[in-house]
């Protein structure tokens, strides 16, 4: 049992008449069937050459390989031994195949008649699928072997492209992958460690808690790579496989055209035998071993066949008679050849036809190595009487198929072996197994190589290599690969170096921004953020600036209300603390100034009752009543003056004015104030005119206030000073002055002088004078009740002026005021 | 005898007083002062058995008076006759003094504090 591939299983079959597989080795053979769609079922295989068929039967519908079946030849008739002719009268015993077939049937005649008679007339579309392989063997079609040449799939593709188109996805990944390890190890450096969040989360936090250069850096350049990296891929992935097809055509045409050749080179064989061997006089000669003549019988077909390698004609016995073999350029006619080792000399004196005729063509290794392809004939005059026999050179042939095929070609034999080869560079000298059953492609380097099935008059005899340079057509796509990638690093380089600038620029009006925000932050409102652009930012800059702006201005207001009411405070404060110090001064001096006349009067009136310390005589008696009556007047004025004031302050200052002459209220207390002022060693100077006109007031109070004053003013002039009184009129006024020589009021005290219980701080009474405080507070309100005025000049050390203003008295009115 | 100092800015005060210690066998005024500072200037000169001051008056007060002359190492018991009700915290803190308030006491216990201060040296 053999195995045959299915490619070849036309041939194989046809190969049962030669004496590799007899006929008889054909029954009952396994055919594994590639391609074969047919599925389960009685089929014939039609012998295209011959005509003739075989019954098959597809008995295992599950093969081994997809596509594959094996078909067992179940019956097989020998053909006729053919004789001038064919003569096709067996009939396939298999399935309902039984149409007979004709010598005039065509190829396609008989392939559809096998159809039309199969099992599978259904699946007619899918076994037609089949007959390509059957009808490929047509010598006359291009087209069958293109289309064979669609079976054939590159086994060892190691060019450029396929490197690219496998590394570039690769590339681009590990690209990627780069880039966004690169991102994250300088994230790491600015993201906090989040601990242990989930993984959705830090990716997202990841994200967010980017600086703005990189969220703006990070899309562009990823969504950039990506697309440069697939369109790259795409680009040259379309690139290569243009490249790649149009080496397979021209791979295709070349071997086509090779093959054509080397049909030709075939024919042109079989056509200098069958000339030689019906040459006048050749059989005659050759049946009477005539060497002389039969040479120049053959010279005349050797001179117009001189593309020959070689020419000859052998006896019955195969051993030959005139050789003419070419040496270089010249042929010439040698003896002592034998050809009965010759497989197809041996057939042709054996008898032994094909279908194509009586004629064989084998190949002949020479002990030289070099191969011949033979092509015998019988020489005939009623019986075989010898063979012709044309040779050519293996190597002549493929150096041919080479010129034609504007390529490097290849010749093998079944084995492998070389038979002849154009370059011996660019192909082997022996044929890998795969290489030798043919219908490879094969691309190694800058060469593409096809191996195609070598058939000979039908028959497979090895292999036919035909090999081109592809590196040009790849070159192509290798510079455009190479600008193709240049093109996008340069695109990506200027998109990340243009979006690193337009980054740089939006962080640049941020930056500013985030500085003041800083500088706002910690306190300082003076800052202003720069306006430079008149976009979102810009807005975000004056909006920034406004609220910087109204921040500082509520807080400027807060500061100035805060500074306003703790001054407010602070001078509520000073003023409680100054007039709490007042009042307990006040009582404390109240508290003096009654006790001290109370003392006195108690004294003396225990005294006088008193048998053993009382009065020695009338006079003393006399001396302690009038210490004790003075004492008790001096206590009566201090509770008028303070009763005076208690009431000016709850009720207002009740008057009973009539016209007053000031000169004569003077008058009534001159004696009593020129008492004290001696009493103090203090001058007194008065000029109050009695021509003054008379003033509207209450002569009581305007007494009280002269009193008041003068006596203030000697109270606080040290001796040897001067007091002055005097009064003047003033349009509709009289002014009364009282200046003295004395201390003089601080000028910070001012108008405090007329608070009520207010004394100039460390300021005392001069001599046994005493103060209440009260004096002047009472005047106030005692002359401003009149409808006057009183202010005062100080100069410290040297003095004080005080002044009051009272008005004109109006004949026959009072006036009562508050 | 006991000399007895007077200081007071009221003369009816002064009057009084001496009134009442010349009429005791065993006292004597030996002079009379109208302000602190006089009465520092004869505390020095007279050397009194005792003081009898007021508190309020002017130029220098009795207190401040008392202060001066503990300085210069008179220490001269001192009875303070005075109106002024807060002075009492501010005696306390002297040495050899003591105070009564004026119209509260009668004459014979202000003799008899004289007397008692007096009796304490």
């Amino acid at each position: 049992m053999k195995r045959v591939p299915v490619g070849d299983a036309l041939l194989v079959v046809t190969g049962t008449w030669t004496p590799q597989l007899t006929f008889d080795d054909v029954a009952g053979t396994e055919l594994t069937l590639g391609l074969w769609s047919g599925g389960v079922g009685d089929y014939a295989l039609v012998d295209q050459a011959s005509g003739w068929g075989y019954g098959a039967s597809v008995v295992r519908a599950d093969a081994p390989h997809a596509g594959q079946y094996l078909l067992t030849i179940t019956s097989a008739e020998r053909p006729p031994t053919a004789q001038g002719g064919y003569h096709l009268k067996a009939e396939i015993k298999i399935g309902s195949f039984a149409k007979p077939l004709s010598s005039d049937m065509g190829a396609a005649d008989v392939v559809s008649a096998a159809i039309a008679s199969s099992p599978a007339r259904g699946r007619t579309a899918s076994t037609r699928a089949t007959v390509p392989g059957i009808a490929s063997s047509s010598p006359d079609s291009a087209l069958p072997l293109a289309t064979r040449l669609n079976g054939i799939r590159p086994v060892s593709d190691k060019g450029l492209l396929a490197s690219i188109s496998r590394t570039l996805p690769w590339l681009a990944v590990a690209l990627a992958v780069l880039v966004l390890c690169g991102v994250a190890f300088r994230l790491r450096r600015q993201v906090k460690p989040t601990g242990g969040l989930a993984v959705r989360t830090r990716v997202s936090s990841w994200f967010s808690n980017l600086r703005l250069f990189w969220k703006l850096l990070v899309p562009f350049v990823a969504v950039l790579l990506v697309i440069g990296i697939v369109g790259a891929y795409l680009t040259v992935h379309y690139l290569a496989s243009r490249a790649d097809t149009t080496v397979n055509q021209n791979l295709l045409q070349r071997s086509v055209s090779a093959q054509t050749y080397l049909r030709d080179q075939e024919l042109y064989l079989l056509e200098a035998e069958r000339f030689a061997a019906n040459l006048e006089g050749v059989p005659e000669a050759t049946a009477s071993s005539n060497q002389s003549e039969l040479r120049k019988d053959l010279a005349s077909a050797v001179a117009v066949r001189k593309d020959l390698d070689v020419l000859a004609a052998t006896d019955a016995s195969g051993q030959g008679l005139v050789n003419y073999l070419r040496d270089g350029q010249s042929f010439s006619a040698q003896g002592g050849v034998t050809w009965s080792d010759a497989p197809a000399v041996k057939e042709v004196l054996a008898g032994i036809a094909d279908a194509t005729g009586d004629k064989r063509t084998s190949f002949v290794r020479l002990a030289d190595g070099s191969v011949l392809l033979v092509t015998a004939g019988p020489i005939r005059t009623d019986h075989t009487v010898g063979a012709a026999v044309a040779a050519l050179s293996a190597d002549g042939l493929a150096k041919g198929a080479a010129a034609r095929a504007r390529g490097a070609v290849g010749l093998y034999d079944l084995s492998g072996q070389a038979m002849g080869v154009s370059k011996t560079r660019a192909l082997p000298a022996h044929l890998s197994a795969a290489q030798a059953r043919g219908n490879l492609r094969v691309r190694r380097g800058s060469t593409a190589t096809l191996y195609e099935p070598f058939v000979v008059r039908g028959t497979k005899v090895g292999a036919v290599a035909v090999s081109i340079p592809s590196g040009s057509a790849y070159a192509s796509v290798r510079g455009a690969a190479l600008r193709l990638g240049l093109l996008v690093a340069l695109a990506m380089a200027a998109v990340v170096g243009f979006g690193v600038l337009v980054s740089r620029y939006i962080l640049r009006t941020v930056e500013p921004l985030l500085e003041t925000n800083r500088a706002l932050g910690q306190g300082d409102l003076s800052v202003r953020a720069p306006v430079r652009s008149g976009d979102e930012l810009g807005e975000l800059a004056e909006g920034f600036n406004l609220m910087a702006e109204q921040l500082q201005a509520s807080y400027g207001e807060l500061e100035r209300r805060v500074a306003e009411r703790t001054e407010e405070l602070s001078r509520l404060y000073d003023e409680n603390v100054a007039s709490s110090e007042a009042r307990s001064q006040f009582f404390a001096t109240i508290s003096h100034e009654f006790r001290t006349p109370l003392f006195a009067i108690l004294a003396n009136a225990e005294l006088l009752a008193d048998p053993t310390l009382g009065p020695e005589s009338p006079e003393e008696t006399a001396e302690f009543a009038k210490t004790i009556t003075s004492s008790a007047q001096s206590l009566l004025g201090r509770v008028n003056e303070l009763l005076d004031l208690a009431r000016s302050e709850s009720a207002g200052v009740e008057l009973d004015t009539t016209p007053t002459s000031v000169a004569q209220t003077w008058a009534d207390i001159a004696s009593g104030v020129g008492a004290l002022a001696r009493g103090g060693d203090l001058h007194l100077t008065t000029e109050v005119a009695d021509s003054l006109p008379p003033v509207q007031a209450d002569p009581d109070r305007l007494r009280q206030i002269l009193l008041n004053l003068t006596s203030n003013a000697i109270k606080y002039t040290a001796p040897g000073g001067h007091i002055r009184v005097w009064a003047r009129e003033r349009d509709d006024l009289v002014e009364v002055v009282v200046s003295d020589t004395g201390r003089g009021i601080p000028t910070k005290v001012g108008e405090k002088v007329f608070e009520p219980y207010y004394r100039v701080k460390g300021s005392k009474a001069q001599g046994n004078q005493a103060s209440t405080g009260l004096g002047l507070a009472l005047t106030k309100r005692l002359v401003e009740a009149h409808g006057g005025r009183i202010w005062f000049e100080s100069k410290p050390k040297a003095g004080t002026t005080f002044y009051f203003t009272l008005p004109l008295a109006r004949q026959g009115t009072k006036a009562r005021a508050k | 005898m006991i000399r007895v100092l007077i200081v007071d800015d009221e003369p009816a005060v002064r009057v009084t007083l001496t009134r009442a210690f010349s009429r005791q066998p065993d006292v004597e005024v030996v002079g009379e002062a109208v302000d602190g500072e006089a009465a520092v200037a004869l505390a020095q000169e007279l050397e009194p058995d005792v003081i009898v001051m007021d508190v309020q008056m002017p130029k220098l007060s009795g207190l401040d008076a008392t202060v001066q002359l503990r300085k210069m190492g008179i220490q001269t018991p001192i009875l303070f006759l005075t109106a002024d009700t807060s002075a009492s915290e501010r005696a306390k803190q002297l040495k050899h003094v003591s105070l009564l308030l004026k119209a509260e006491v009668s004459m014979a216990e202000t003799v008899a504090a004289v007397r008692r201060a007096a009796e304490e040296t």
